[in-house]
C-alpha cells in the first residue's frame, strides 16, 4: 500500500486533478441543462469524454518518471510496474466514473438507457481499458509520452468524426470505442466490447515486452 | 567477483550506430575498483551492464556468479544492488525520507521495521537527518546527491555501483563521502566510475582507464602514476608564453617571476630551464591519454 501511495504521490498526482476537474465541468453542464439534454451530457462524459482522458493520463504514466533509472536498477519486473502505473490510471477513472454516475442518481437522471447497472459499466470501462493500454503502449513504443498521446488523439478523433461509418459497417464497428454507448442494448455491441479487450490484452503484452527493453527509455 | 569477458556494446543498427564498449576484458575483486576516463569513454555504458539495465550486444558478464545475459541472473543481481546513476533524477514532491523509504521498498526491503531503521542510518550517514523531512524540491544540488547516495544504501548492497557520485559535493563531504566508500569495500564490491582522478587515487586498491570504448590501462592507481616518471616537468614562462603542442599542460599558476607551467611530455629539449617533478596520478593518466 505504501509504494502505491509513493507512486501516487511521487508523480501521479497531478493525473488526479485533471479528471476531477473535466468531471466538474460536466457536472457543471449537466446541471444547467433539462430533459433529455442531461442524459447526452451524461452519455458524452462516460462514453466519449473518459476513454480520451484514459489514453491521454497512461501515455505519460511511464517516461515522465524522473527517477526511471534508478526504478530500472531495481529488482521489480516489468509486469509489476505496468500493473502499478496503468492500475492508478485506472484507479482514478474509475473514481471518477463511480463519482459522477452517483451525482447523476442524485440529480434524477435515467441511466437506464444504458441498460442495467452491469451493462452501463460496460459502456465506459472497455474503451476506457483500451485507450489506457493503448495510450502506455504507444508511448514505450514511440519512446515519447507525447507519441502515445497523439496516438489516442488520433484514434479518438477519426472514430468521433466517422463514428456512422464505423457503426453501419459490420467488421469495423467492433473496434468503434464508441460503440457501446452509441447502442448499448444492441447485439453487436457484446462482440465489440469482447473485440476491444482482446485487443487490449494483446496491447499488454506488447507493453509489457517493450517495458522489459529497459535501455530504450534512459 | 565480477567476470567480464569480449564484451562490446552497439547502440542503434545500420549506419548510425554507435559503438560504445569494444572488446572488454575485466576482472573485479571484492573491494574498492575505480574506473576513469574522458566523456563518451564507455564508462556509464559499462555501469549500466553491470546494473542489469542495458545489455550487452556481446561477450559475455558475470556477476557473483550470476550470468548477466539471462533475466534471472539480472534480476539476482539487482537484489544485491546499490545504484547511483551519473544523471540522478528523484521525486521532488516526496521528502528525502519518503524518497529513500520508496526506494526502500522497490528493493524488497518489506519489514516495515527495518526499513524505517535502514532510512534512518543511511539518511544520517549521508547527514541528511535535520532535513529529512522536507521537501527534496528544496534541496541544493549537494544535498539532492547525497540523497542519491543514501538510496543506493538502503538495501545494505552486496554490489555497490556508483557513477561520479561526489559531483556537486563540496570538499568536505566529497572527504566524507569517499571515506565512506572505503568503509563499505571492505565487505562488498564498490565500482566508483568517476572524472575526478583524485578520488580513485584516494580510494581504489585497483582501476581502469577507458578510452573510446576500450581499456586503456588495469592495474593500481601507483604504476599508473609511475607510467609518468621522467615525463612531468616543471617550465617558468617569463613572458606567459605557453610551452609548445608536444608537451601538455597539467596546470598553470602565475608566479612574480613569470607563469609556471606543470607539464607532462617526452621531449622537454627546447626548455633548459625546464625542473623534473615527481609524477602524481594525474599525470599518469594525462601520459597515458597522450
Amino acid at each position: 500500500m505504501s509504494r502505491l501511495n509513493y507512486t501516487f504521490q511521487a508523480f501521479q498526482k497531478d493525473h488526479f486533478w485533471l479528471p476531477v476537474a473535466v468531471m466538474g465541468l460536466f457536472m457543471l453542464i449537466t446541471l444547467l441543462m433539462t430533459g433529455d439534454r442531461q442524459y447526452s451530457v451524461v452519455r458524452a462524459f462516460l462514453g466519449f469524454t473518459l476513454p480520451l482522458l484514459a489514453g491521454g493520463l497512461s501515455a505519460y504514466t511511464f517516461l515522465e518518471d524522473s527517477a526511471l533509472e534508478l526504478q530500472f536498477a531495481t529488482k521489480r519486473p516489468a509486469w509489476k510496474m505496468i500493473a502499478e502505473r496503468l492500475g492508478l490510471v485506472l484507479f482514478v477513472i474509475v473514481f471518477v466514473s463511480l463519482t459522477f454516475q452517483l451525482f447523476i442518481q442524485l440529480l434524477g437522471v435515467s441511466l437506464s438507457p444504458l441498460g442495467n447497472v452491469f451493462q452501463r459499466q460496460l459502456v465506459w470501462f472497455v474503451p476506457c481499458l483500451t485507450t489506457l493500454v493503448l495510450g502506455g503502449a504507444v508511448s514505450l513504443m514511440a519512446r515519447n509520452s507525447n507519441g502515445g498521446m497523439a496516438a489516442v488523439g488520433g484514434l479518438w478523433i477519426i472514430q468521433i468524426l466517422l463514428r456512422g461509418w464505423f457503426a453501419r459497417e459490420p467488421v469495423w464497428r467492433n473496434v468503434l470505442l464508441f460503440y457501446g454507448v452509441m447502442d448499448p442494448l444492441g447485439q453487436p455491441r457484446i462482440l465489440n466490447q469482447i473485440t476491444l479487450t482482446v485487443f487490449s490484452l494483446l496491447l499488454l503484452v506488447a507493453a509489457h515486452t517493450l517495458l522489459k527493453k529497459q535501455e530504450r527509455y534512459i | 567477483m565480477i567476470e567480464i569477458k569480449n564484451l562490446h556494446k552497439t547502440y542503434g543498427s545500420g549506419p548510425k550506430a554507435v559503438t560504445a564498449l569494444k572488446g572488454i576484458d575485466l576482472s573485479i575483486e571484492q573491494g574498492m575498483y575505480g574506473l576513469l576516463g574522458p566523456n563518451g569513454a564507455g564508462k556509464t555504458t559499462l555501469m549500466r551492464i553491470l546494473a542489469g539495465i542495458v545489455h550487452a550486444s556481446a561477450g559475455s558478464v558475470w556477476v557473483n556468479g550470476n550470468d548477466m545475459k539471462t533475466d534471472q541472473g539480472r534480476r539476482q543481481v539487482k537484489a544485491q544492488l546499490g545504484y547511483l546513476p551519473q544523471e540522478l533524477g528523484l521525486y521532488p514532491d516526496l521528502t528525502a525520507r519518503q524518497f529513500v523509504d520508496y526506494m526502500a521498498i522497490l528493493k524488497g526491503v518489506d519489514d516495515p521495521q527495518l526499513r524505517k531503521k535502514r532510512v534512518q542510518a543511511v539518511l544520517e550517514m549521508v547527514s541528511l537527518l535535520d532535513v529529512a523531512d522536507r521537501k527534496i524540491k528544496g534541496y541544493s544540488g549537494g544535498m539532492k546527491r547525497r540523497v542519491g547516495i543514501a538510496q543506493a544504501l538502503v538495501n545494505n548492497p552486496r554490489i555497490l555501483i556508483v557513477d561520479e557520485p561526489t559531483a556537486g559535493l563540496d570538499p568536505e563531504e566529497r572527504i566524507r563521502f569517499r571515506n565512506l566508500l572505503v568503509e563499505l569495500a571492505a565487505k562488498r564490491f564498490v565500482l566508483l566510475s568517476t572524472h575526478i582522478v583524485g578520488d580513485i587515487g584516494q580510494t581504489c586498491r585497483n582501476m581502469t582507464v577507458l578510452s573510446k570504448g576500450e581499456v586503456r590501462y588495469q592495474g593500481n592507481p601507483a604504476e599508473l602514476t609511475q607510467l609518468a616518471k621522467d615525463h612531468v616537468w616543471t617550465i617558468t614562462s617569463p613572458d606567459g608564453a605557453k610551452p609548445n603542442a608536444g608537451l601538455t599542460i597539467v596546470s598553470m599558476q602565475h608566479m612574480p617571476e613569470g607563469v609556471n607551467y606543470r607539464v607532462v611530455g617526452a621531449d622537454v629539449g627546447r626548455y633548459p630551464q625546464a625542473v623534473q617533478e615527481q609524477p602524481s596520478l594525474e599525470d599518469g593518466y594525462v601520459w597515458l591519454m597522450k
